[in-house]
């Protein structure tokens, strides 16, 4: 029994997904503060970037943030209606969705995309997000990237090669 | 030396190279909706049947001379950045035109004759053997003869291979280097040909490739001065896309970049069409427009090179660059609309 | 049956068409298609007097988008022979405001018989112009075309991610980076474009298959809202690559999301510079 928990442990161990998570100043980052200084315990997989609005967020910088190794991404806004730049995160929203339909359709796992809202009264809710989805990730494992094969474009493979007697 | 070959003996002889060597052949290759003509190491010797010779093969060999992303090794502090164990299997290219041939001939003007000498390539190039083949019929929208490539004939390869309506011809054109290699003693024991017969089809073929719409009139190098001053580029070249297409299909282009990922240095396929190509880091592009791209594409093929090979074009003909264009944008259209641009100038100096 | 223009039809009356616009309207050129000189294959040209329109055709292989060459010469008054595609195309360009309606004559093909080749053309839904001045061929109904496209299935649909993810590392192990599909594309037209940005680099050098994946899946997240469906970017592919598939998904999902179709009338804000307070957030925690 014991044996099995340590081997359960190790497994855990063995994967500690690394999480992008894109911050609204206004609002998601200070939930972040004030779930720590509400002593509010949250896994520590996130990596947080700070941005001044989830509008303003490029959503190539997903794309880059995966291509460069990350398991999952977070992006987090304020709620539609309470942006501070009146509405910022509406059209974040739009976009959003676009950029999960085209990385889903591409075959990245939808656990590794996640988008939010979080006010900066929601300390509680921010710690539960995080928590969230870390679980997500690390039900979906590690990111191998857009590819099945990584780095397999050795000039060989160039596709089907047509039989038949042609000489 | 003239032998005469079976298709069964042409697949018994390349059966018993693929013992030493890699055997690198055209084959039919299907491409998302594309199918291609492309050379592909032969895998297995079921594979060979499928080799596929009729067609002018849609890309040359040049990717395994100068490959597309060719990793240099790493760069440390003072030391040689070539990397001790590199090392290439002797290779045979089979069925390779005289278009290709002459443009791994220029490649070699560039990378190895001259006083700069690329290592890389050097050892590519020196641990490859050529096998000739002698086109039957005109390849789409080439000119070949006109940039004076023979497609018929070839004597600078060691092996050269002719298509009759049932099996081949092979002359050999250099004894030593197959001797070297250890070729020769596995042709010497194929039935002799003999120079009437194989001359009777080369003349016969070269009938057919007399006719040709397109000549280039001018002698080359073409005058440098006058493509600055009097050509309106913009009027011939405007539907370019920009793209690189018609460079990287070239047999001839060979311009590069490097570039360094962590510790090692990489050296990557570049292209005179992309606006990058030569701007500067301060922003200031010399050639800003696609148009001067296109003069300067023109001009390095038929001015710049021949200038500096003695007369020799830096084009092979083979009309790759037409039949891949997105746009259709034709190689011929451009150089005919040079040729009168200058002929009128020269016309009114004359006049004047 | 297919009621259809034939391509020899559309050619003749293009002709004629030309030949009026150059003479009665104050433009200074004309864009359309020509055959070449030697290589006998379509090509797009730029016509200035009224007596080269005799040159003119429009054939299957009339795959240039003419409508990416208007915007290179924004200033002049120009007139241009365009598929129902390319109109599309132009009534975008109008919904962004970045060329100006006055300086644009517009002749459009009514009844597009399609392209070789290009599976766009197999699932279009726009066979008529939706913005012209002079218009050339017999319009096709919207019943007809409704009949057509029944049960037509956009590319990958039926697959699941992880096929895909499969069919894509395929494909894109074979581009080299020659970017004639942003090139061919009539709706990328950025100044500086990224793939040349240096700082910050959004796509390193190196031609390796994750690099061209990332290349690719960073110009279709440019598209939604953006993406006419043509397939010209497939067609200009010289290495028979399926990028379309991502845009096109795009494409059909703004449709289904948010009711928009792009460049169908030039008052139409773009798709991105929108919202609504009542958009769905599909998969949002």
């Amino acid at each position: 029994m014991a044996t099995a928990q340590q081997e359960a442990q190790n497994k855990e161990e063995e994967f500690e997904p690394k999480i992008i998570a894109f911050l609204c100043n206004w609002c998601s980052y200070a939930a972040a503060d004030l779930a720590g200084s509400s002593r509010l315990q949250y896994p520590s997989n996130i990596r947080t970037i700070r941005i001044p609005c989830t509008g303003r967020l490029n959503p190539l910088l997903v794309i880059k943030a995966l291509d460069r190794g990350a398991d999952g991404i977070l992006v987090s806004g304020c709620h539609p209606g309470d942006c501070h730049y009146i509405d910022g995160n509406y059209y974040a929203r739009r976009r959003f969705t676009m950029l999960k339909e085209l990385l889903e359709f591409s075959g990245v796992e939808p656990e590794r995309l996640n988008f939010t809202w979080c006010s900066a009264a929601e300390g509680r809710r921010f710690a539960k997000i995080v928590k969230q989805v870390v679980d997500r990730v690390e039900s979906v494992g590690p990111w191998q990237g857009f590819l099945t094969e990584p780095g397999f474009a050795d000039g060989m493979e160039v596709g089907e090669i047509e039989d038949g007697e042609f000489l | 030396m003239i032998k005469k070959l079976t298709n069964q003996d042409l697949k018994a002889l390349l059966k018993e190279l693929r013992q030493e060597f890699l055997v690198i052949a055209p084959f039919k290759v299907k491409q998302g909706r594309l199918m291609k003509v492309l050379y592909q190491p032969v895998k297995n010797d079921e594979q060979l049947s499928s080799i596929y010779l009729t067609d002018q093969p849609d890309a040359s060999p040049k990717e395994y001379f100068l490959p597309r992303d060719d990793k240099l090794g790493e760069e440390t502090a003072g030391a040689d950045c070539e990397p001790a164990d590199w090392q290439d299997q002797p290779r045979i290219f089979l069925g390779v035109r005289s278009c290709d041939i002459a443009g791994i001939e220029l490649f070699d003007d560039v990378f190895i004759e001259n006083d700069y000498i690329d290592p890389f390539y050097q050892q590519r190039r020196e641990n490859s053997i050529i096998i000739g083949y002698s086109c039957s019929e005109k390849a789409d929208n080439s000119f070949c003869q006109e940039v004076g490539v023979n497609p018929v004939d070839n004597d600078n390869v060691p092996l050269m291979l002719y298509q009759k309506e049932e099996g081949f011809f092979l002359k050999i054109n250099d004894e030593d280097k197959l001797k070297e290699m250890g070729i020769l003693e596995k042709i010497e024991n194929l039935a002799d040909g003999t120079d009437e017969d194989l001359e009777a089809l080369i003349n016969e073929r070269q009938e057919a490739f007399k006719e040709d719409d397109f000549t280039i009139k001018s002698e080359l190098p073409f005058p440098e001065k006058e493509a600055f001053s009097s050509v309106n580029w913009e009027e011939v070249t405007a539907s370019c896309l920009g793209c690189g297409v018609c460079t990287f299909y070239c047999p001839t282009c060979f311009c590069f970049k490097f570039f360094w990922e962590d510790v090692e240095k990489n050296r990557a396929w570049d292209s005179c069409m992309f606006s990058l190509f030569t701007e500067h880091a301060s922003g200031h592009n010399p050639r800003e427009s696609q148009e001067q791209r296109w003069r300067q594409r023109l001009m390095h093929k038929f001015s710049y090179h021949p200038k500096n090979y003695q007369g020799e074009p830096g084009c092979v003909g083979c009309g790759r660059c037409v039949s891949k264009c997105p746009v259709n944008l034709d190689i011929r259209k451009v150089i005919a609309h040079f040729e009168n641009s200058i002929v009128g100038e020269g016309v009114k100096g004359n006049e004047g | 049956m297919k009621m259809e223009n034939s391509y020899k039809d559309l050619s003749a009356e293009i002709k004629e068409v030309a030949k009026k616009v150059l003479a009665e309207e104050d433009v200074d050129q004309l864009l359309g298609f020509a055959q070449g000189e030697f290589s006998g294959l379509t090509e797009p040209v730029i016509i200035k007097k009224a007596e080269q329109a005799q040159r003119m055709v429009f054939t299957e292989d009339a795959t240039p988008m003419l409508s990416k060459y208007l915007l290179e010469y924004k200033e002049k008054k120009q007139a241009v022979v365009a598929k129902p595609c390319d109109t599309r195309a132009i009534a975008y360009y109008l919904s962004e405001d970045i060329i100006d309606r006055k300086n644009l004559v517009i002749i459009g093909i009514n009844g597009c018989p399609g392209l070789k080749d290009n599976t766009a053309c197999d699932e279009c839904d726009t066979r008529n112009p939706v913005i012209s001045d002079y218009q050339v061929g017999e319009e096709i109904s919207s019943a007809e075309l409704a009949a057509e496209l029944k049960g037509v299935k956009y590319l990958l649909e039926d697959m699941t991610p992880a096929e895909r993810k499969e069919h894509y590392s395929q494909e894109f192990a074979r581009c080299t980076q020659c970017y004639a599909c942003r090139d061919a594309c009539p709706v990328c037209y950025c100044d500086h474009c990224y793939v040349e940005s240096n700082q910050p680099e959004w796509v390193e050098e190196g031609s390796s298959a994750d690099k061209d994946m990332i290349f690719h899946l960073m110009r279709t997240m440019h598209m939604p809202g953006r993406c006419v469906n043509c397939g010209a970017c497939e067609m200009a592919c010289p290495e028979g690559i399926d990028m379309r598939s991502m845009t096109t998904h795009l494409y059909h999902k703004a449709e289904e999301l948010y009711d928009f179709r792009p460049g169908i009338s030039p008052e139409q804000p773009p798709l991105l510079s929108d919202f609504s307070k009542e958009d769905s957030e599909p998969g949002f925690l």
